[in-house]
């Protein structure tokens, strides 16, 4: 069964922390919890690894993780192209996935449009 | 992020911006380029065009001569090119290699050659995304501007020969951004009118930083 990402804060700061628990039901022997940006719009797909990290997971139904939030890119979203994070937790048996904003001020930053 | 309400920023210092950057476009070689493919088109359709005739296929000569048109206009852009090789060229100087978002970034230009030609003189900062992408075995480069703030617009002589200016990044903006397909891209854009002849024009990429990454290395230093 895929396991499920509970994040202390959807939302951090560039440099800040990422923090939270990842919970499954059945035995694992570890949890491997990567942290992505991709892009999406009208360009061909970019995606990039950031942070990852593995977490011994023998007996237990839950592990708490911590991660850095890069400086950059941001979060954002334009007219042709946005930047998102993705966090993946991975379990013996499933994975899920789940979008963080890393931007000044916890908010995706919105590119208007110049005349 | 329209605007310009930093286009009076104060220098944030004395001196003069001492980073000279350089243009990212290359006269010589976008006459190069273009002559050369100026001169494979117009050998490709003539040789068809004329053989059409000579053969007396009409139907197919009028057909081709419309490719023909297309060769004649990129004879004219190829002249309009080569005249531009004789432009007045832009020294720009500034006063970071990496400004960060929110900070104030100064410029010196000066023009090397007949500055008297340019009559009016606009320089902007421009933020662009830039997304790139394949449909079938065509690949399209598609460009959105997010943000311009005018830095100068002048017509007296002596500022169109030497100047200085001042802009400051906004701070609710977006870093540079530098992907295979898909980028954020912060530039200085020159344009310089000049009268009976092609305009000067010149583009100068900065890489903006975010603040805390500035600050990130400063530390580390």
């Amino acid at each position: 069964m895929n396991p499920v990402i509970t994040l202390d804060h959807p939302a951090v700061e560039p440099g800040d922390p990422i923090t939270g628990t990842v919970t499954w039901q059945g035995a694992t022997t570890s949890v491997f919890v990567t942290l992505r940006w991709e892009t999406r719009g009208k360009g061909d797909r970019d995606r990039s690894v950031i942070a990852s990290t593995t977490l011994p997971a023998a007996g237990v139904i839950a592990v708490r993780f911590a991660l850095t939030a890069p400086h950059e890119p941001f979060s954002f979203s334009g007219k042709l192209i946005s930047v998102v994070y993705v966090l993946t937790a991975s379990v013996a048996g499933g994975e899920t996935s789940q979008e963080i904003v890393i931007a000044p001020g916890g908010e995706e930053v919105v590119l208007a449009s110049a005349g | 992020m329209e605007g310009h309400p930093f286009r009076d920023a104060p220098p944030t210092t004395n001196k003069l911006p001492s980073t000279k950057i350089e243009a990212g476009t290359s006269r010589i070689r976008n006459f190069l380029a273009g002559g050369l493919f100026t001169l494979v088109w117009n050998s490709i359709v003539l040789w068809i065009f004329v053989s059409a005739l000579s053969s007396g296929e009409t139907f197919f000569a009028v057909f081709s001569g419309i490719f023909v048109l297309v060769g004649a206009g990129l004879i004219v852009y190829s002249g309009y090119l080569f005249l531009a090789l004789f432009n007045p060229r832009i020294e720009l100087h500034v006063s970071e290699d990496a400004p960060t978002l929110g900070g104030t970034l100064d410029l010196h230009w000066k023009i090397a050659g007949s500055a008297s030609r340019i009559r009016a003189l606009k320089i902007e900062l421009l933020g662009t995304e830039r997304a790139t992408y394949r449909r079938g075995t065509d690949t399209t480069t598609d460009t959105h501007v997010f943000a311009r703030i005018r830095i100068a617009h002048t017509d007296v002589p002596r500022e169109i020969a030497d100047g200085t200016g001042s802009v400051v990044i906004p701070a609710g903006a977006v870093p540079s951004f530098v992907a295979d397909h898909n980028q954020i891209v912060w530039a200085i854009h020159i344009e310089g009118d000049i009268p009976w002849w092609p305009d000067l024009e010149d583009v100068f990429a900065i890489y903006v930083v975010p603040t805390k990454h500035r600050r990130a290395q400063q530390e580390v230093a």
